[in-house]
């Protein structure tokens, strides 16, 4: 075997190798895909939306359910720094993986007045689509103006975390 | 857009870092089903730091043969809820029973949907309501009789046959090893042991590489009876990121001196000393013996990496013997080369040339193989693209050995290998770039959603704790079933081996379906399983205990290490015939 020829397999290793580590870095940690959560049409109120309709200078979409505790117990703290820092730019998306019928007595008694969005069907797909394949709630994500992802969050968050992002992002 | 690409990586590692550890859903919660008389019985069995609630439970026949009475629920734990006050929920199990009327049911077997849904405590997330089809065989006494019914043939020992199937394969691993830089200075040193001999005859020149060679596995047998008897205690340790890079890198860098990038040798100094200062009072038996005690440990700094590999899996049996008869048997493989030469097969001797090159690079990739293994147990690491790259490097340079082969059989059997190698690089690329992580079934990543529901692993209860234990043995006692008690941990590689292929099989689901499976999670070195392991007397993961209907064990049956599927299905059918 000459030099060359290994010099050669060298370099088909290590661009192997690179190839390897950045593909996979890729599909464990992907800066999530935006796209199809902006842009999905979603039961609102008003009958249609997309969260894309909703952005602020600083949003945090949290995906949750009527099921699922942990999330119960986060939304009152969305709410409640969604009424102090709404001028600042700062607003909350709720998207429930559930319907509206379920839902409505339970968000009127926990007095939440930040949008929520609609999504029993699509909201699994949603979630995948953006960095959680398992579905599982709560899920936050905090967009920019321009609905690029700024941070992601699987579970709890708690009021600390968001005055950080404040600070930090307006 | 440009500035987010730049900034892409500092995000990937914060978000990753951020990500909490959480079992995919079917890990996390598993069940079960059973007719036991006139009741039906679902076990819900939940993983540790899990729960599960007690209003989202259904059971509902998939047929309308089946009737079912109201479900009877165990006592659960009491949390509060912030919307909806006080609920209950299930930690670790839920056996759900409710009546069955099959009256009007024909077959023996009833499709069940099974429903629920649970959370993650510590992290605070919850999954998604789950719904799972489950079939039970109405009538499980007759599976049993089918089961003990087929002819139980002559066993060999199994103890006895890993045993073997160990040593042998260290006895090659020796021999392979007796090629490289390291071994080959030994010869010089045995050489000139026999030189200061007035004429020795072949007899008396073997008879002193056998001596020497019985000093380097006697050193061999002492490491690895320290190595199996500290067990438990370091096999913790081998899982830590830190020893695992280092061990890899002193692999990759021996890998690296076998391709000829640069050598490592004993130094010559080092060398002469052992050659040149024999005490010579000594019989020369005796001064052999003595040299190859010192050598093996001069020897075994050079090829440390392999001698740490295979002390590995001297440590992971936790067995002093088993450890020192490993080691022992690869001692032996590293000086069956010294003696045929004693003997006076100088011819044996490899002479440097291409087919020596060749066998070196050939152990070179062996080793980067370990390395990689060894590295795979690491969630972060991407194996299967590293083996992708390895096989393709394998591959071509398998090509480009057949380049100069004439025979043209020979030519083309190599050239099939190399293709053979590149295709399972190419299959390992595709596999690894979708998320698979098996090199065996690099390929199974792309029917995933429903390959992983075809064949389930096993519905174990998971358990951490005697009590817990104890407890689902009295319970299959009660109900006269026999059980499965197996002992794993996140670091036991073999463990992790027979989930994946074991555990797997429909044939071995099937054998099983009326067991109590009960595993021991001693992941934790802790006074739990401490306690747990000396319950049943074990030293550590991975061990299969068969326990009968009655509740006595099988201890002729225990097994410790890897089992296959057909021995597994041996085993199983052994323990359901009387001793």
């Amino acid at each position: 075997m000459s030099n060359k020829t290994w010099v050669l397999f060298g370099m088909i290793a290590l661009v192997a190798f690179a190839v390897g580590i950045i593909t996979n870095s890729a599909r464990v940690d992907d800066r999530p895909d935006t796209q199809s959560l902006l842009t999905a049409r979603l039961i609102d109120e008003a009958g249609n939306g997309t969260v894309a309709a909703y952005l602020g200078e600083l949003t945090l979409v949290n995906f949750w359910a009527s099921w699922c505790a942990p999330c119960r117990e986060e939304m009152p703290v969305f709410e409640a720094m969604y009424r102090r820092d709404q001028s600042r730019g700062f607003t909350v998306v709720g998207i429930a993986i559930d319907s509206p019928d379920k839902t409505r007595e339970m968000l009127d008694s926990m007095g939440i007045t930040y949008p929520i969005l609609y999504a029993e069907t699509t909201g699994m797909q949603l979630m995948e689509n953006t960095g959680n394949p398992q579905g599982l709630l709560p899920y936050s994500l905090l967009l920019d103006r321009n609905g690029l992802v700024l941070d992601q969050v699987l579970g709890r968050i708690n009021e600390q975390q968001i005055i950080e992002w404040v600070e930090r992002h307006l | 857009m440009g500035s987010v690409l730049l900034c892409w990586p500092a995000h990937a590692q914060f978000f990753a870092a951020k990500k909490p550890q959480l079992l995919p859903e079917h890990e996390a919660f598993q069940v079960t089903a059973d007719v036991i008389g006139n009741n039906l019985h679902v076990y819900w069995s939940i993983a540790n730091d899990y729960y599960m609630y007690r209003q989202q439970f259904a059971i509902e026949p998939a047929s309308d043969a089946v009737e079912l009475g109201a479900i009877n629920f165990p006592q659960g734990v009491i949390e509060d809820d912030p919307e909806f006050g006080e609920v209950e929920v299930y930690f670790y199990n839920a056996e759900l029973v409710a009546a069955v009327d099959r009256a009007g049911l024909s077959a023996n077997k009833i499709d069940l949907i099974v429903k629920g849904q649970g959370c993650n405590k510590p992290v605070g997330v919850c999954y998604p309501p789950i719904s799972r089809t489950l079939t039970v065989s109405v009538d499980s006494g007759d599976s049993q009789t089918k089961q003990s019914q087929n002819p139980v043939t002559a066993q060999p020992d199994n103890e006895k046959k890993s045993l073997a199937r160990y040593m042998l394969t260290a006895f090659l691993a020796g021999i392979l090893l007796s090629f490289t830089p390291c071994v080959l200075p030994m010869i010089p040193i045995l050489a000139g042991v026999i030189a200061r001999q007035h004429h020795p005859g072949k007899l008396r020149s073997g008879w002193l590489a056998c001596c020497y060679v019985a000093g380097t596995v006697v050193t061999y047998l002492i490491a690895g009876w320290v190595a199996g008897a500290a067990g438990t205690q370091l096999q913790a340790h081998f899982q830590n990121p830190w020893v695992i890079g280092f061990i890899c890198t002193l692999l990759v860098l021996l890998a690296g001196s076998l391709f000829g990038w640069f050598r490592i040798e004993l130094p010559g100094s080092l060398q002469a000393k052992l050659t040149g200062s024999q005490p010579s009072s000594l019989p020369a038996a005796t001064s052999s013996f003595m040299l190859g005690l010192i050598s093996a440990l001069v020897v075994g700094a050079c090829v440390s990496p392999i001698l740490i590999v295979t002390l590995g899996a001297a440590i992971a049996q936790a067995d002093p013997v088993l450890g020192a008869a490993i080691m022992g048997s690869m001692a032996l493989g590293m000086g069956l080369l010294l003696i045929l030469f004693g003997f006076g097969a100088g011819w044996i001797l490899p002479r440097s040339g291409p087919w020596m090159q060749q066998i070196q690079v050939v152990f070179g990739f062996m080793i980067l193989g370990v390395a990689i293994y060894l590295a795979s147990t690491l969630p972060q690491v991407p194996s299967l693209l590293l083996w992708a790259a390895l096989l393709m490097v394998a591959g071509l340079y398998c090509w480009q050995l057949a380049a100069p082969i004439e025979s043209p059989m020979i030519n083309s059997s190599t050239k099939a290998v190399a293709i053979a190698l590149m295709i399972w690089g190419g299959m390992a690329l595709v596999g690894g770039a979708t998320g698979g992580a098996d090199i065996l079934r690099p390929l199974d990543s792309l029917g995933s959603s429903t390959g992983s529901n075809r064949t389930p692993v096993l519905p174990f209860q998971k358990v951490t704790s005697v009590d817990e234990a104890k407890r689902l043995l009295a319970g299959a006692k009660a109900q006269n079933r026999p059980a499965m008690v197996d002992f794993y941990a996140d670091w036991c590689l073999d463990c992790k081996r027979m989930q994946r292929t074991t555990y797997r099989q429909p044939e071995v689901a099937a054998a099983l379906q009326n067991w109590q499976l009960i595993e021991i999670d001693v992941t934790d070195t802790s006074t739990v399983s401490e306690e747990v392991k000396r319950y049943f007397d074990v030293f550590g993961p991975p061990a299969t205990l068969f326990i009968k209907a009655d509740g006595e064990e099988r201890i002729d049956l225990r097994q410790y290490g890897y089992i296959a599927e057909p021995e597994f299905l041996q085993l199983v059918r052994r323990s359901q015939v009387p001793e």
